[in-house]
């Protein structure tokens, strides 16, 4: 029987100190499947960061608990990432780039120092190659791009062996550009059939890389399916650019009042409604404008992108149906 | 492979900046220069018969020589701030600490800092060794580096904060006998730092050196005790320290 790689199961946790208490995560459950690259998307503060250290082991769950490979991840702690996950933090790995050695040399000083077992030399070779580095080999990371060191360290994870890797917002900080290196270094990666978990705020990165996507909120998952699925969660949606003249602030509230409107913001002459779909009809938004003597210069209707639906999710701080 | 790697990274460091030559050189002399100007007079006033030794050039490199072999310890890469990145890594927490102090002592320190300085009191003071009693000596003061780093450590993931413990522990460190003779202190303060087992390592790390002290000398059994008190104190209170990281993580 096949061990599923990661299994979550109604995993809570608390921060306290100081007379404060933060729940990070609130009873989550769900599991990763072999060779599946599964994104945990959420916006700050949702929890993604603690997730992460409890799957590796590196922090206790309140109550609940995470399998990894089958073993119990309150009995594994940290001899999880000696045996089965490789972790990547964005926030605490990056210093430990040694700029002043050449990146071949890196990837073995890395091997030698973790006490990695087999041919470092050629391991290092294959993992350059794997994310597109080959041809700096023999330069000093002091010399990459931020999105070369972050390609250089995934690398370093490949030098592991490991089944499962954790990333932790690889792309942060990165322009689009680096990110596109980076997403094409992670592809690459699962691509030799390692489960991989990582989170972003980046829905565009989670659409390009993951099999799976888990929306997580305020430590609650609030939407959960694959790439597809969000997608028709988008064309339930429809966005609706108003320019008009003059900009009445009591037009602007008449419309958010309207049954299907989920939110109207205004960009310099233009209003935004975002709505449920065929809910607001041309017709009403120009019998409303002629009442209020505002001028519709321009309309159209648009379709919303999947940021912009999980900004609507996120203001309803509610579950998904 | 896995200390051959580290001096790999030492070779192209060096490779790359030349000046830090240049700058280790600056640190000896400086750090010579500094203790000379500011232990010299205290040690003329006081006194340092205390410490096997009537020179104060020798009481003062013998001083410099242990700091710098207890010093290194600054140099681990076992952060609060890093925590999660050392304990990510596949291997032990423990092994990585005494890779970076074997490599660390054998790149920077020994060479550049250590030999400089020993070679100095062999050329200017008399010296009265038991080989045995120093052979014991280094061992052991190994062994409470390591257990003060660790204690160190392990109290900055209890508190979660690094400045306050540090600066602690730098402030008994530097009134424990480095640059002058803890004599010179109120009663009080001599009181407390003899709980300070960096104190006795001061004393009797001189009298080993001038005074041909025994490794069955009252003295030198209470340092034993106290180094290797340090050390299992240092691995108890560093385990409660990644205990409690692990409990509450490093928020709050």
């Amino acid at each position: 029987m096949t061990v599923q790689p990661i299994v979550v199961s109604e995993l809570v946790k608390e921060y306290s100190g100081r007379g404060k208490k933060i729940t990070a995560l609130k009873g989550i459950s769900f599991s990763v499947n072999e060779g599946e690259i599964v994104g945990v998307l959420g916006p700050n503060g949702a929890g993604k960061t603690t997730l992460c250290l409890i799957l590796s082991g590196l922090l206790e769950p309140t109550k609940g608990t995470a399998y990894i490979m089958g073993e119990d991840i309150r009995k594994l702690r940290r001899k999880a990432c000696e045996k089965y996950v490789a972790l990547y933090l964005a926030e605490y790995t990056q210093w430990s780039l040694n700029p002043r050695i050449p990146a071949l040399k890196y990837l073995v000083m890395v091997g030698a120092i973790d006490c990695i077992k087999g041919d470092l030399k050629r391991k290092a070779e294959t993992a350059l190659k794997k994310v597109g580095l080959w041809e700096w080999r023999n330069e000093w990371p002091s010399r990459f791009s931020t999105g070369m060191k972050r390609k250089l360290l995934l690398a370093a994870m490949l030098m592991y062996d490991f089944p499962i890797l954790i990333l932790d917002e690889p792309t942060v900080h990165l322009d689009p550009a680096s990110c596109v290196e980076v997403w094409k270094a992670i592809k690459a990666i699962a691509s030799e059939g390692r489960t991989v978990l990582l989170t972003t705020q980046n829905m565009e990165e989670a659409e390009y890389l993951c099999d799976r996507i888990i929306f997580l909120h305020k430590g609650s998952i609030i939407a959960s399916g694959s790439p597809e699925y969000f997608k028709t969660l988008v064309s339930r949606y429809e966005k609706i650019s108003l320019k008009v003249r003059p900009l009445k602030p009591e037009f602007k509230k008449t419309l958010e009042r309207l049954d299907g409107v989920l939110r109207v913001r205004a960009e310099d002459t233009t209003l935004i409604l975002e709505a449920q779909k065929n809910t607001v009809k041309p017709a009403t938004l120009i019998d409303l404008a002629s009442q209020f003597n505002v001028k519709i210069l321009s309309m159209s209707y648009e379709r919303p992108s999947l940021s912009e639906v999980f900004r609507i999710l996120l203001k309803g701080d509610r579950k998904w149906d | 492979m896995l200390w051959f790697a580290s001096f790999i990274n030492y070779w192209y460091n060096l490779k790359a900046y030349k000046s830090e030559f240049v700058s280790l050189a600056a640190r000896c002399v400086i750090s010579i220069v500094v203790y000379y100007f500011w232990g010299y007079s205290i040690v003329y006033q006081k006194g340092i018969q205390s410490y096997g030794t009537e020179s104060p050039l020798g009481f003062i490199l013998s001083g410099i020589l242990l700091a710098e072999f207890m010093g290194f310890r600054w140099a681990f890469s076992l952060h609060v701030q890093t925590f999660y990145h050392v304990f990510s890594r596949p291997v032990s927490p423990h092994l990585q600490v005494l890779r970076e102090w074997f490599v660390f002592n054998m790149t920077h320190i020994i060479p550049f800092e250590i030999i400089p300085c020993a070679l100095l009191i062999v050329a200017t003071q008399r010296l009265n060794i038991r080989p045995e009693a120093l052979l014991v000596f280094l061992t052991l003061s190994t062994l409470l580096c390591l257990g003060q780093h660790f204690m160190e450590v392990g109290a900055t993931f209890v508190f979660k904060k690094e400045r306050p413990i540090l600066f602690v522990f730098e402030v008994l460190e530097e009134f424990s006998g480095r640059a002058f003779p803890i004599t010179i202190l109120p009663e009080a303060a001599q009181q407390i730092l003899s709980f300070y087992p960096p104190t006795w390592a001061y004393l009797v790390w001189r009298k080993v050196l001038f005074a041909g002290m025994s490794v069955t000398d009252l003295e030198f059994l209470i340092f034993s005790a106290a180094s290797l008190i340090m050390f299992l104190l240092g691995l108890v209170v560093f385990r409660a320290g990644v205990n409690k990281i692990y409990r509450e993580g490093l928020v709050l």
